[in-house]
């Protein structure tokens, strides 16, 4: 059977409502439930703002506002976050095709590598258990889009959204700037010259809608929104276990059994570096796709915190990467590359499981050693992947 | 009414016999040898008697109590059920200063008791709490010998006594509605047993000093208790006085064998479950009652129906290092699951984040309404309940030489509550303990059934708790010295290797200059379109 466009929509459609019910079935019957505690999180503060309070009257919700009001139809139909978040995924999917088709690739290649996304499980569970990744994607896959379509403003204005929703989105900022070249310059010549129209009206759309969003949200639900959707995750010291590098540093260092290490708070350095000014500086202008995918992959490698939710804000972006990619010429440096990254993180959760369902203490050299491998091999796959741009 | 009252109640066993020997009373002292029994001393005085007037004055209601750590056995009438461990409760007035109070608490009662002002305590329905885990009574009896000695001169020898007593409580309501105590703080010591020797002597004109012995003589589980023997009041008495009445007490204890165990299931991480066994007869203690009340207007018989209705209750003591999601336990109680029926609060600290460094309060309480299990209907089955709470602990500060925490987490107190239209009152007992705690998270008027904890009795042979042990596993600070280094060697070899591959490309296509040119690109066959391909 032929891969058509309609087929593969179709099946990925088909997959996530597999998917769906049977996480229906795993929440009735089994003991661990199928639907992820972040998908009670946006449910309960939806909730609340239907009920005319905040979405911050529920715990631990770090979100914009705006998510809590999408999923507003959850109060009737609980099921409607979830629809939501397969269709962004469904949406980006599509987007894909779009972009390939602008790139230039053959059908057959993009249908191929969109499937990356579309039918890959691990995307297809993460957005049936309700987490919101599914919906970024969409943006982001969006914001991309319209720069290839040359729809400069609506491109701007959909990266202000993406960053209002997620902050992180804002390193894709300096890659599209930097990646602008083609229009005529607004500024005459000489250094000046760099400013040109498109890239006017990408920083004003896209600042704008920032700025617009933010304010609205501020105005409306003042000092709670800024604190738990910004200032949060800013100041955040997770030192709950997870995937980062820097976890097991944090813990004792957050603790009072130890002056704080000046390390942590230089973490951003390095990650907003190189994800944020030398990635898009050294490749933006080779090709824009690819490397808003290396972007993404080094923010996340090199973030405080990392869950696995996190590598979906990269795997969205891999199908551009593929086509040319050093991983698939070399089959077996790709084959090596998946099998390192499941290792790792098998490792660690391995690591993980023993800490939270055995209660013995793995922090140390398990998990920080396992952190660290996983680290090591993520750093690997980058360099491939940039040298490859 | 005089403005010091003390009151020795020895509660003895029906075989007891007072002879020469055992009592001797005579104008202005008794001697007591070796009486064997249960003893409770309650003190009450007026509030000018007391040194420092600030603290106690400024609030409207306190209860200061310290239950000892092992185990002892709760004798009628003083069956009510408490963790062990420091209980400070208080209802302050409007303006209030805390960080008065708590440096009070630290001098007066116990200077271990961690406290610096409001955010040390939990905001409950009735007021602040605060548990502390330590139970030395040593300063709080001082503060009180300091207190009383100008009046009571011999309050020394009481306080010497009551360092051994298993139950110390120190209390002040001035909204009380029993006169005799309004405004007047109480202090009270319980000893579950003892063979008492010691000499009372009488007070004074402002100071009655009263003995009783006692022994239950009836007991009715739906309704009133009978105690009678012989009171005294030192220096009015020249013989002892026989007494005998009924009243109807707030606490007991069930009267069915109805034990609980509590435990973690094992293994558990960080995510243990608190799992309560229930055996035996879990049936309700009282049934609905009829009041028939003669005698209206024209000398009819009026039948009412009164009505009692009994609810199951656990209510948990949680220290901070561990915690309930109340999100999780009201799905429990949604779905009628872990054998809750209802969450009736969580009050206290129940971040679900916060490492246990950042908690300002003690910890956290939860009140729970229980689902009692269908009694069996032939003889020889054995019901059961099981109440299984999910709950958290809380990573705790990493510290040398060590990858597990060792915390005591207190058992619950289970019990029923039961109350209705026609309840007594029950302020007229002599014995009544009604006051912050919770007693007052339920309605007043409310009877407390205690389910019976298994555990035996604490002897100096084999001391017993009723403490359910935690282990929580922590990263050793040995690791420090290897993980700060090598978390930024490692991140900064990773930045290098990036930095390394990036210039391999670069030299590859020859600079930034030839890349911002045309040139095809390497995915697509043909090139087309614009430069940002």
């Amino acid at each position: 059977m032929k891969l058509t466009t309609a087929r593969l929509l179709i099946s990925a459609a088909l997959m996530r409502v597999a998917f769906f019910f049977y996480g229906v079935y795993q929440d009735e019957h089994a003991e661990i439930r199928f639907t992820d505690i972040d998908y009670f999180v946006f449910t309960d503060a939806s909730k609340f703002t239907a009920q005319g309070g905040t979405p911050y009257d529920r715990a631990t919700y770090r979100y914009t506002p705006i998510l809590a009001w999408l999923l507003l139809p959850t109060t009737q139909y609980f099921w409607f976050g979830k629809l939501l978040f397969a269709l962004g995924d469904i949406v980006a999917g599509w987007l894909m095709l779009r972009i390939f088709q602008l790139r230039g690739l053959s059908n057959d290649r993009a249908l191929k590598f969109a499937s990356v996304w579309l039918l890959n499980p691990m995307v297809a569970t993460i957005s049936t258990r309700g987490s919101s990744e599914g919906l970024l994607g969409a943006m982001v896959i969006a914001l991309l889009w319209a720069v290839y379509e040359k729809q400069i403003v609506l491109s701007g204005a959909l990266t202000g959204y993406a960053v209002h929703f997620k902050i992180y989105p804002i390193i894709y900022v300096p890659s599209i700037l930097w990646a602008l070249d083609s229009s005529p310059s607004i500024l005459g010549n000489g250094i000046l010259r760099w400013v040109n129209k498109d890239r006017v009206k990408f920083a004003l759309s896209s600042f704008m809608t920032f700025t617009t969003l933010t304010g609205a949200m501020y105005y409306i639900y003042g000092h709670p929104f800024l604190l738990h959707t910004y200032l949060h995750h800013l100041s955040r010291s997770d030192h709950r276990h997870n995937f980062s590098p820097y976890n097991i540093l944090l813990y004792i260092s957050a603790s009072p059994s130890v002056d704080e290490s000046p390390y942590p708070s230089l973490a951003f350095v390095p990650q907003l570096f190189i994800s944020g000014i030398f990635l898009p500086l050294m490749l933006a202008k080779k090709d824009l796709a690819k490397t808003m995918f290396v972007q993404t992959f080094a923010f996340v490698t090199f973030n405080k915190v990392c869950t696995s939710q996190y590598f979906m804000w990269y795997i969205v972006l891999l199908p551009f990467y593929l086509p040319s990619s050093a991983m698939l010429k070399n089959k077996w440096l790709g084959i090596w590359g998946l099998i390192l990254w499941t290792l790792a993180q098998a490792l660690w959760l391995q690591q993980g499981f023993e800490l939270e369902y055995l209660g013995n203490s793995t922090f140390f050299p398990g998990i920080f050693a396992a952190t660290l491998i996983f680290f090591s091999v993520n750093i690997w796959i980058l360099g491939v992947a940039i040298e490859d741009i | 009414m005089a403005s010091i009252r003390q009151r020795h109640t020895f509660i003895v066993h029906s075989q007891f016999r007072d002879t020469a020997d055992t009592l001797n009373l005579s104008k202005d002292k008794l001697t007591l040898n070796d009486v064997p029994g249960t003893r409770q001393d309650r003190l009450i005085v007026t509030t000018d008697h007391l040194k420092e007037r600030d603290i106690l004055q400024a609030v409207d209601n306190i209860r200061i109590e310290i239950v000892s750590r092992e185990n002892f056995a709760h004798i009628a009438p003083f069956n009510r059920q408490l963790a062990w461990g420091t209980h400070i409760n208080v209802v302050p007035t409007e303006i209030f200063n805390w960080n008065g109070f708590c440096k009070w608490i630290q001098s007066s009662v116990n200077s271990e008791i961690a406290c610096i002002g409001q955010q040390s305590f939990i905001e409950v329905p009735y007021g602040y709490y605060l548990h502390s885990p330590y139970t030395d009574s040593s300063q709080l009896l001082s503060y009180i010998e300091n207190n009383y000695s100008d009046a009571k001169p011999d309050i020394v020898s009481e306080v010497e006594e009551a360092s051994t007593a298993n139950y110390i409580s120190l209390s002040l309501n001035k909204n009380s509605t029993d006169n005799k105590t309004a405004g007047r703080l109480i202090a009270e010591a319980y000893w579950y047993y003892g063979r008492w020797t010691k000499t009372v002597k009488a007070g004074g004109p402002d100071h009655r000093v009263e003995v009783g012995l006692l022994g239950k003589i009836a007991d009715d589980p739906q309704g009133e208790l009978t105690y009678g023997g012989i009171l005294a009041v030192i220096g009015e008495n020249e013989q002892f006085v026989p007494t005998l009445f009924d009243f109807s007490p707030r606490h007991r204890s069930v009267y069915q064998p109805a034990v609980y165990y509590p435990d973690f299931r094992q293994p558990y991480g960080l995510h243990p479950k608190h799992l309560t066994t229930v055996l035996g007869d879990i049936s309700p203690p009282r049934k609905k009652i009829t009041a028939i009340d003669v005698g209206g207007e024209d000398g009819e018989i009026d039948v009412s129906e009164a009505t009692t209705s009994c609810g199951l209750y656990g209510y948990y003591v949680l220290p901070n290092f561990i915690f309930v999601d109340k999100y999780q336990v009201s799905d429990l109680a949604d779905a009628q699951a872990g054998g809750i029926k209802r969450v009736v609060g969580i009050w206290g600290e129940t971040d679900l984040e916060i490492p246990v460094w950042m908690v300002e309060k003690w910890g956290s309480t939860m009140l729970l309404e229980l689902i009692p299990p269908e009694q069996p209907l032939l003889a020889g089955g054995m019901p059961h309940l099981d109440i299984e709470i999910p709950m958290h602990s809380r990573y705790e500060v990493p510290r040398w030489n060590t990858t597990r925490v060792k915390h005591d987490v207190p058992w619950p107190t289970l019990f029923w509550a039961c109350n209705g239209s026609a309840e007594p009152d029950m302020a007229t007992s002599p014995f009544d303990s009604n006051g912050l705690g919770h007693e007052y998270l339920f309605d007043p008027g409310t009877m407390f059934y205690y389910l019976h904890p298994n555990q035996t009795i604490s002897n100096p042979v084999n001391k017993t708790y009723l403490v359910t042990n935690l282990n929580i596993p922590v990263v050793p600070l040995e690791a420090y010295k290897y993980v700060q280094p090598w978390t930024v060697i490692v991140i900064l070899l990773g930045c290098m290797w990036i930095f390394y591959k990036a210039f391999l490309g670069f030299r590859r296509d020859g600079g930034i200059r030839k890349a911002s040119g045309v040139k095809p690109d390497k995915d697509k066959l043909e090139k087309k379109g614009p430069k940002t391909e």
